[in-house]
């Protein structure tokens, strides 16, 4: 059931868009929640699609909790509702041949929205699920050290309000082992406008289509691809940054192991295969996640 | 005599005492501070002004009070402490252009404020 869409932005402000990654509708009166921890790493510099030296960023990386729920309000309609904490958010830089460390912690973005199952099948399984959201920078946006302020990079919240529209579509034949799915999402930005800082982040978009296999008794494995599209960042009197935006391919490896009490084990990556970044920019190299769900139903039992 | 001693001991007395009298009022008048003395930032330096991406350099803030507290933002780009008044400032790719960087000086009288404007060429 679960195509996901967690994106490792390590060297972007902001929560790492989350949760289990399902984007699908729940039925009514059904409670789910996923927490989990998740790492990513940032290495290297890319200059279009190669690998670009330079030698005073060494590495940024972050670890990151999140906490998420999803509740079907009724037949078609589900809330869900997402939060994380940066446990840190580190940049490691080169300094007169001397490695100094500027990092950052607290809350992120508060993410919610709304889904709306357009279409319900049952046999095969399938739903095709609309969905319309926004993120509000609720956690820290002026992190320092030492009285000085640390970069809009390495700040926990992204300090904008952010607004995005998702389709997921799933299907599997319930006598069959396999199943796929589709989730496309596009998010827009609103503009910072903070002291001196006028900052807007570049639209995005993101595609991926998933197969799944359940496999032994209570496995399930999702190999994920998925394509990430940013557009480019502008700042005062609307200058883009010829060093934002990029387009990434991910290979996105999830296995499930759920119990009977409908508790499940989720372990995925975020692994790129192929990387475009406009101008000079630090890419990610890797990202994993571990987390924990469990599904609640409060219907009635009919007698 | 004695009269006349105790004259003159009054006289030199009062003289003394409109001395300092005098002599305190004035000193008085000459320790009136400078405001600028309590909380000042005169000037932030930069050791350049123009810098490619990556490209380090120093800024210094000169102020002037005690117990003071410094407070650095920058609009865009990174800067670490170095030392109670000046910052290392770099700018990644992403902080190209004009770049306006803010330090904020404080203590028990106030809080002042002045900026420098960094040029980043790609």
């Amino acid at each position: 059931m679960a195509s996901t869409h967690v994106s490792a932005q390590c060297c972007s402000a902001g929560s790492p868009i989350g949760g289990d990654g399902s984007n699908d509708g729940l039925n009514k009166n059904t409670l789910r929640i996923y927490t989990s921890f998740k790492n990513s790493l940032s290495k290297d510099y890319f200059h279009f699609d190669e690998k670009y030296e330079q030698p005073l960023i060494q590495k940024s990386y972050f670890d990151y909790s999140n906490l998420s729920l999803t509740y079907g309000l009724s037949s078609r309609f589900s809330l869900h509702t997402e939060i994380g904490y940066f446990i840190d958010k580190t940049q490691e830089v080169n300094i007169n041949n001397k490695n100094e460390i500027i990092r950052a912690g607290g809350l992120g973005d508060l993410a919610f929205n709304i889904r709306y199952i357009a279409i319900k099948t049952v046999k095969p399984i399938s739903q095709l699920v609309i969905s319309a959201g926004t993120k509000a920078p609720v956690g820290a946006f002026k992190e320092e050290i030492d009285g000085v302020t640390i970069p809009i990079s390495l700040q926990p919240s992204s300090g904008a309000f952010k607004y995005n529209a998702s389709v997921f579509y799933n299907r599997k034949r319930s006598e069959r082992k396999f199943g796929w799915n589709s989730f496309a999402l596009f998010e827009f930005s609103q503009t910072i406008n903070k002291g001196f800082l006028v900052y807007r982040y570049g639209n995005y978009f993101q595609f991926s289509l998933a197969g799944s296999y359940s496999f032994l008794k209570n496995f399930n494995f999702i190999g994920n691809a998925k394509l990430e599209w940013r557009g480019k960042d502008k700042r005062e009197e609307d200058i883009k940054i010829e060093s934002s935006g990029s387009r990434v391919v991910f290979f996105n490896p999830q296995l499930i192991y759920t119990f009977k009490t409908k508790w499940s084990l989720i372990a995925m990556s975020d692994i790129p295969v192929y990387k475009y970044m406009n101008g000079y920019q630090l890419t990610n190299k890797f990202s994993f996640q571990f987390g924990i769900r469990k599904i609640f139903s409060f219907c009635k039992k009919v007698e | 005599m004695k009269k006349e001693i105790a004259g003159t001991v009054s006289i030199l007395l009062i003289a003394f005492l409109t001395l300092i009298f005098v002599s305190c009022k004035k000193e008085k008048d000459t320790t009136q501070p400078n405001p600028s003395d309590n909380l000042a930032l005169d000037s932030l330096v930069a050791t350049k002004k123009v810098i490619v991406s990556f490209e380090e350099i120093y800024i210094t803030a000169y102020a002037r009070g005690k117990n003071l507290k410094y407070s650095w933002s920058a609009n865009h780009g990174s800067m670490l402490a170095t030392d109670s008044v000046t910052v290392l400032y770099w700018a990644c790719g992403t902080c190209v252009g004009h770049n306006t960087i803010e330090c904020k000086v404080s203590n028990e009288y106030g809080t002042v404020s002045d900026t420098i404007m960094i040029r980043v060429n790609p």
